[in-house]
C-alpha cells in the first residue's frame, strides 16, 4: 500500500514548484514553460487551424499540449506537440457499463496538471467544466 | 443480483494435467447423465506455478455446457458442493467465494504424507480454509485407502471421514476394451504419466528392469517421455519410443498396447493411479508395484522390477492366462470406477430438494461481465495492438475488452470499437524514464482502480518498472504478458520483470528454430500456442470484392507494398528502387499502403498512374487482392503473407530494438515459403529479385507451399485462456506472511 498512498500525495493540484512535484514529467529537466490546450468536441477539420495559431502564439513555449477527444494524432506529432487522448462523450456513451467516466477522467485531469505544470489552459470547444459534467456516470 | 442455484457445485483448479482433472470431468459427465445441473468455480491453487491451460476433457464440458462457469462474485446456492484436490486449500480462497452450500465435500486425491513421510499438506489447516470459503463443517473423501492411511487419527473438529473410499471414476464409453488378438514378437508395452520425476524410476537401471531393452521382443512405448526422459535418464535404449504426454489419443494409445507396467520413483506415493485404471478399462495384462495391490487387487499383476519381464514373458507363452488377466482388468474397472457409480454416491449426500424453491434446471441468469484490459507499449509498428485485437475479437460477449496503449495507432481499437485509452511513451515527451515512471504509474493506476479489470494482458517486449509498480497493488487481478519471440540480445533485461505476470504466454513463430534470442531458455515458463492472427485467412475478402474496395484493376499483376512506418529503419531507398522494379514490367501495379501511424503528416503523393497509394486497416482483409507482396519481416506481416499463400519477397527491418526480422524472412526462404533482400547489400540487384516475384510459375509453387502450411489460430487458445482465467478464486498466495 505504499505506493499507492505515494501516488495519491504526490497528486497536489498547485504544488508549490514543479521541480518538488513527484509527478511532474520534467522533474529532472527543471522548470519548463507549458501551455496545455483542450480540444474537445472541435472538429478534426478545425484542428491545423488551431495548431498553427497556437504554435504561433506560444512561440516561445517549451511545449504545448492538447488534450483532445478524438484518436487521430498525426498532426499533433507532425507540428512536435505532446498530446493527451481522453474519449468523446460518444464513445463514453458507447462503453458506459465498464467504468465511471466522470470520476475517472477528473482524476485523470489532475494528473494531467500535475504532469505537465502548465502555465495556461486554453480551451477550444468545451472546456474541461463543462466536458467532464457531461461525461457518462456508469449505468 | 440473482441467486444461481445448482445440484452440485465443482471448485478445483481445472489446470492440473493428470488424474484429479479427468476424474473430474468424469463426474460432471456423469452428473449431467442423472441431470443435475452443475457449476464450476476455478481456483487458481499454489501447486501449479507456471501458465497450464485447462485440462481438455473439462474445457470441452464447459464449450458444450455440459457444467457452467461460476463467477466468484454471483449469489450461488447449491446443494453439495465437490471440492477436489485438498492441494487448493493449503491458501484460504480469495476472494471468499459466495456459495451458500448445504453439503461440502473435500475429494482428498493426494495422501496427507508421502511414503518418504513428508508431509503433502496439513489436514486441520485444508478443513479451516473450507470453512473460511464456505461456513459449513466437511466432509473428507479420500480416493483410496493409501489417501485415507496417510491421515490423522485424530482429526480437527468441524470434519467427518466418508466411510467409503471415492475411486476415481470412469466413463467406460471413452475406454474401448483391446480387441482381442495374438500377441506377436516384439510385444507393445506402454507407460502413461506425467513428464516429472517422481513419476519414473529414479535410475536408467532401474527402469530398463522394467521396460527391457531386447528390441526382438519387446517394444516400450512411452507416453509422457520424450525431452523429459532424455534429460532425467541421458541414454535412452533404442526400443523405447517416446511421445509427448497428452490429453488427447491416450485411449489409441491403450488399444495398440499388450502389456502396461507403471513403476515410479521410490520417493512417490501414488494416491490412485488414474492412468492405471485407464489401461484396467482398456483390457491390458497391467503389471505394477506390490503396493498397489490393495487399489487394484487381483485386476493387476505385481512384481519386483527383476520379476517383470519373466511375469511378461510367461504371459506371452500363456494366451489363455492373458486373455483371463484381460478379462479381470476390464470387469474390475466396470465393476468398481464405472461412472455409473456415481449417482448412487452422490444420493446419499445430496439433501434432498426443499420445497418451494426454484428447480436448480431452471434457466441461470448471465455472466457478470467482467473487463479485460488489454495494455501494449509503442511499439515501432501496429503488431502488439493488432495482436491483441485477434485475441479481444475472441472473447466471449460477458468479458468486455478495453485497451490501454502507448501505440500512435490507438484509433485502429477506437475504430474496431473497443474501449481505447491512451497513455504515452517516454519518448514522446522527451521524459527522462525516472520522471516517467511514477507519472505512468499514476496514469495506470487509475485506470486500473476505477475499471478494476479481471484480467490485465499486457503486448510488448519492454516491461516498464511502473508496470509492476502497479500490477502489485492489484494482486487480485489476474496479469499475464503475451510476449512473442524472437527477441534481440539488448531485450534480456526485461525478462527481469518477469515475475511480475501470473503468466507468461507466447504467441508461436514459424521460424522459432531460428531464434536465438533471450526468451528462448526460458519458453519452458510460457504457455506456447501456435502463431496468433488477427484475421484468418480464410475469413479474407473475395479477390473481385477486395480488389473493387480497394479501385485496384482487375486484370493486371498487383503487388503490395508494405514496408513499415519508416520510423526506425529508412526505408525510402527501397521503396524506390522496387516500385521502379516492378513498374518496369507490363501490366503491373503498385499499391502502397502507408501506415495511420507513418511519421509524414502529408499523404504519399503516386509516382504514376500504375502506383495506387491506399490506406486501410488490416490490410490483410484486403491481400486476396493481391498477386505479389514486398513487406517487411514483422511478426503479424510475417505469418499473414505466409499463411495467406502471398508470394512475398521480405525486406527486413533490421534496426537494432527490433525482432529478429532477418531471421524470420531467411527461414521462409530456406523452406520456400517467400524470399529474402536485405536493404544495405541486396538493393542493387532489385530488378533481379522482383523478377523472379513476379514469375507466375515462381509465384504459383510459392503460394501451394505456403497453402500447405499447417496451422491453428493461437489467438483461439489465449482467448480461451483469458476466458478460463477471468473467474478465478485464488489460492496461490498466503494471506499473512
Amino acid at each position: 500500500m505504499d505506493l499507492l498512498r505515494f501516488f495519491r500525495t504526490s497528486r497536489r493540484p498547485a504544488a508549490p514548484a514543479a521541480e518538488q512535484n513527484d509527478l511532474y514529467i520534467y522533474r529532472s529537466a527543471g522548470p519548463k514553460r507549458i501551455v496545455v490546450v483542450t480540444l474537445f468536441d472541435v472538429a478534426r477539420d478545425k484542428h491545423d487551424e488551431i495548431i498553427a495559431k497556437v504554435g504561433k502564439t506560444f512561440a516561445g513555449y517549451d511545449k504545448i499540449v492538447y488534450v483532445t477527444d478524438l484518436p487521430e494524432f498525426l498532426h499533433f506529432r507532425a507540428a512536435g506537440a505532446a498530446f493527451e487522448y481522453f474519449p468523446s462523450l460518444a464513445e463514453q456513451k458507447r462503453h458506459h457499463d465498464t467504468l465511471s467516466w466522470r470520476a475517472y477522467l477528473a482524476a485523470r485531469w489532475e494528473i494531467i496538471l500535475a504532469k505537465w505544470q502548465p502555465e495556461h489552459v486554453l480551451a477550444y470547444g468545451a472546456n474541461i467544466d463543462r466536458f467532464l459534467a457531461a461525461a457518462e456516470e456508469q449505468a | 443480483m440473482t441467486v444461481c442455484r445448482y445440484d452440485i457445485v465443482f471448485v478445483a483448479d481445472v489446470r492440473f494435467e493428470g488424474g484429479t482433472s479427468t476424474a473430474l470431468a468424469a463426474e460432471m459427465t456423469a452428473a449431467a447423465r442423472e441431470g443435475w445441473s452443475t457449476g464450476l468455480l476455478m481456483v487458481k491453487g499454489p501447486i501449479l506455478g507456471l501458465p497450464f491451460p485447462v485440462h481438455a476433457d473439462i474445457r470441452a464440458h464447459l464449450d458444450k455446457g455440459l457444467t457452467e462457469r461460476v463467477d466468484p462474485a454471483q449469489k450461488v446456492e447449491t446443494r453439495l458442493l465437490l471440492l477436489h484436490h485438498p492441494g487448493i486449500l493449503i491458501n484460504p480462497l480469495q476472494p471468499r467465494p459466495a456459495i451458500d452450500a448445504e453439503k461440502v465435500v473435500i475429494v482428498l486425491h493426494h495422501p496427507a504424507v508421502d511414503r518418504a513421510g513428508k508431509q503433502q499438506y496439513d489436514i486441520a489447516t485444508v478443513v479451516k480454509h473450507a470453512r473460511f470459503a464456505f461456513g459449513k463443517p466437511v466432509l473428507l473423501a479420500p480416493v483410496s485407502p493409501v489417501v485415507r492411511q496417510s491421515l490423522p487419527r485424530h482429526l480437527p473438529q468441524n470434519c467427518a471421514l466418508l466411510e467409503e473410499d471415492w475411486h476415481n471414476l470412469i466413463d467406460l464409453d471413452d475406454w474401448p476394451c483391446r480387441k482381442p488378438r495374438a500377441l506377436k514378437m516384439p510385444v507393445r508395452i506402454g507407460r502413461h504419466s506425467r513428464p516429472h520425476p517422481q513419476k519414473w524410476p529414479d535410475t536408467l537401471q532401474q527402469a530398463k528392469a522394467v521396460y527391457p531393452t531386447d528390441a526382438r521382443r519387446y517394444e516400450i512405448r512411452m507416453l509422457g517421455g520424450e525431452e523429459f526422459l532424455q534429460a532425467h535418464y541421458g541414454a535412452i535404449p533404442e526400443n523405447w519410443k517416446l511421445q509427448p504426454f497428452g490429453f488427447a489419443g491416450v485411449a489409441d494409445f491403450l488399444a495398440d498396447l499388450d502389456f502396461y507396467v507403471y513403476y515410479h520413483s521410490e520417493a512417490w506415493s501414488e494416491a490412485f493411479g488414474r492412468a492405471i485404471l485407464e489401461a484396467l478399462a482398456a483390457g491390458l495384462v497391467v503389471i505394477l508395484p506390490k503396493h498397489f495391490e490393495p487399489l487394484f487387487g487381483e485386476a493387476a499383476l505385481y512384481a519386483v522390477p527383476d520379476d517383470v519381464r519373466m511375469l511378461i514373458d510367461h504371459h506371452i507363452a500363456n494366451p489363455a492366462l492373458y486373455a483371463a488377466q484381460s478379462e479381470r482388468a476390464r470387469r474390475f474397472a466396470v465393476e468398481r470406477h464405472s461412472i455409473a457409480r456415481f449417482a448412487g454416491r452422490i444420493t446419499a449426500l445430496m439433501p434432498a430438494t426443499v420445497d418451494g424453491l426454484p428447480s436448480p434446471t431452471s434457466l441461470k441468469p448471465p455472466l457478470p461481465s467482467r473487463p479485460v484490459l488489454f495494455l501494449s507499449s509503442n511499439g515501432i509498428g501496429m503488431g502488439h495492438i493488432t495482436r491483441q485485437m485477434a485475441v479481444a475479437d475472441r472473447l466471449p460477449p460477458d468479458l468486455v475488452p478495453v485497451f490501454a496503449t502507448m501505440s500512435y495507432a490507438a484509433k485502429v481499437a477506437v475504430e474496431a470499437g473497443y474501449q481505447t485509452h491512451f497513455f504515452n511513451h517516454h519518448r514522446a515527451m522527451g521524459a527522462d524514464t525516472k520522471d516517467w515512471r511514477s507519472v505512468f504509474a499514476d496514469e495506470l493506476f487509475e485506470l486500473v482502480s476505477h475499471l478494476k479489470p479481471a484480467v490485465i494482458a499486457y503486448d510488448a517486449t519492454a516491461v516498464f518498472p511502473a508496470i509492476a509498480d502497479v500490477l502489485a497493488l492489484f494482486p487480485d487481478i489476474y496479469a499475464l504478458w503475451m510476449r512473442r519471440p524472437m527477441w534481440r540480445e539488448g531485450h534480456r533485461l526485461f525478462l527481469d520483470l518477469e515475475r511480475a505476470f501470473d503468466a507468461i504466454i507466447e504467441p508461436g513463430e514459424f521460424a522459432e528454430e531460428f531464434d536465438t534470442g533471450p526468451t528462448r531458455d526460458v519458453r519452458h515458463r510460457a504457455y506456447t500456442v501456435p502463431p496468433v492472427l488477427h484475421i484468418t485467412p480464410q475469413d479474407r475478402m473475395e479477390r473481385d470484392e477486395a480488389r473493387r474496395l480497394l479501385a485496384l484493376p482487375a486484370d493486371s499483376t498487383v503487388v503490395a507494398l508494405q514496408i513499415g512506418s519508416g520510423n526506425n529503419f529508412d526505408m525510402a531507398g527501397v521503396r524506390t528502387a522496387v516500385m521502379d522494379a516492378v513498374l518496369s514490367h507490363p501490366d503491373t501495379v503498385v499499391v502502397e499502403f502507408q501506415s495511420p501511424i507513418r511519421a509524414a503528416i502529408e499523404p504519399i503523393q503516386p509516382a504514376g498512374p500504375r502506383h495506387l497509394v491506399r490506406e486501410a486497416y488490416p490490410v490483410f482483409r484486403y491481400s486476396r487482392a493481391f498477386d505479389a507482396a514486398v513487406s517487411a519481416a514483422g511478426y503479424n506481416g510475417f505469418h499473414e503473407n505466409l499463411l495467406g499463400a502471398i508470394p512475398t519477397l521480405f525486406v527486413p527491418n533490421e534496426a537494432d530494438e527490433m525482432d529478429m526480422q532477418l531471421s524470420r524472412a531467411r527461414w521462409a526462404e530456406l523452406n520456400g515459403y517467400a524470399w529474402i533482400m536485405r536493404r544495405d547489400t541486396d538493393l542493387p540487384r532489385c530488378r533481379d529479385f522482383i523478377t523472379r516475384l513476379l514469375d507466375p510459375w515462381q509465384r504459383r509453387h510459392m503460394a501451394a507451399r505456403c497453402a500447405a502450411i499447417d496451422w491453428q489460430n493461437g489467438a483461439n487458445k489465449i482467448a480461451a485462456f483469458i476466458t478460463d482465467h477471468a473467474r478465478l478464486v485464488r489460492s496461490d498466495r498466503k494471506v499473512v506472511d
